[in-house]
């Protein structure tokens, strides 16, 4: 699971963060290190389709925040996925 | 590397910069940057230019304009035909003559010693001395004359350009793979024309053209020359086979044609989408 959008929803989803701040608590929660251009590639998008908007920067390093319709999109996919992982789990248990 | 993504970053749309590169350079100071950052960026910056509306507006038109403009071209050329013809060239030379000729590298060869084979690239380029000269404008142009080729062309085209499109069409390759006797070279000897019978008919002649020209050539040679070197050297010309009578047209069908101009359409198009990425990518700063 190392879809861009959705960690970097996942990450907002705990607290307002920057862009560093973003790339580091990936790396810590997922594992996986995203690059600059891989993480505000998604953050063009995401800021593009409402899900997640700019809040009061005090320097050049600009924070972000999740939207309502954000938390829905990440919602949904989450609870996707935990199915998958639920029923792909089960079946491993049982093979 | 700090300094060379921060180079790389120039390369986002300028709308993207002016609304993120602030605290895009801002990230970049903040963190130890690697070598796959560099691709990752770069990656970045071309998805910001090409994105899926400049893909659907721009790329795709472009690839289907590439293939029509291709398809029209392969239905509107008439279709060439290449008749081959299969020379052998058996090369030797004593150890003599390698003797003399010190800027050669040549190998001594056989159980005496007493042969030595010139490396293939000097035997091709001894061949295409010999055969080249065997097509020369002259000639060409007695044959255009007898064979009454190009008719249509010849209307609408000096006779110079009439012989510069036949040696465009006449092919002299090497083949590839030397097979057996290393001595042995193989020379693919064809010509394109767009009546596959007057392509196999004209191939015929400029190959048996080539060898006697060829064998002058070299009789001549071997007159100038010593009694010694005349008997140790030896170059046999041999025909391997009659010139073929294509079947099939030379070249791409139409359907390889028409995936090219697409390719090419679709290559074009993107060229066109990164070139034009700024404007296309407004929005995303507007928005």
């Amino acid at each position: 699971m190392t879809d861009p959008s959705i960690l970097v929803l996942s990450s907002l989803a705990g607290s307002d963060k920057h862009g560093y701040a973003m790339m580091e608590d990936i790396e810590r929660f997922a594992g996986v290190r995203l690059g600059p251009g891989t993480l505000y590639g998604a953050i063009t998008r995401l800021e593009q389709r409402g899900w997640i908007a700019p809040v009061g920067a005090t320097d050049r390093r600009q924070p972000y925040t999740i939207t309502g319709a954000g938390r829905e999109y990440l919602q949904e996919n989450l609870t996707n996925l935990g199915r998958i992982v639920r029923a792909g789990l089960g079946r491993l248990e049982n093979a | 590397m700090r300094r060379i993504v921060r180079f790389l970053s120039r390369l986002y749309p300028s709308a993207w910069r002016r609304r993120y590169g602030a605290e895009f350079e801002a990230l970049l100071e903040d963190q130890t940057l690697r070598v796959r950052d560099i691709f990752d960026v770069l990656w970045g910056a071309f998805t910001m230019r090409v994105t899926l509306r400049s893909l659907l507006q721009i790329v795709l038109p472009c690839g289907l304009v590439g293939s029509l403009v291709a398809l029209m071209i392969a239905f509107s050329a008439p279709p060439r035909y290449m008749s081959e013809t299969v020379m052998k060239v058996t090369s030797r030379l004593n150890s003599r003559i390698c003797e003399d000729q010190n800027d050669v590298p040549m190998q001594l060869r056989g159980p005496s010693q007493g042969i030595c084979e010139e490396p293939p690239q000097f035997v091709d380029q001894r061949v295409s001395d010999l055969i080249r000269p065997a097509f020369d404008r002259a000639f060409l142009v007695s044959l255009i004359d007898e064979m009454n080729l190009y008719s249509v062309e010849r209307a609408r085209m000096p006779l110079d350009r009439l012989v510069d499109k036949m040696q465009a069409s006449i092919r002299l390759i090497p083949e590839k793979e030397v097979r057996g006797d290393s001595f042995v070279r193989g020379y693919d000897i064809g010509f394109e024309y767009s009546d596959p019978e007057v392509a196999q008919r004209v191939n015929r002649v400029l190959v048996h053209h080539a060898v006697d020209t060829s064998l002058k050539s070299m009789l001549g040679v071997r007159l100038a020359s010593s009694i010694a070197q005349q008997l140790s050297y030896r170059q046999v010309f041999k025909i391997e086979n009659d010139a073929s009578l294509p079947q099939t047209p030379a070249g791409l069908n139409w359907v390889e044609q028409g995936m090219v101009g697409l390719l090419a359409g679709l290559l074009g198009g993107l060229v066109l989408a990164v070139v034009i990425g700024s404007e296309s990518d407004s929005t995303v700063a507007e928005g």
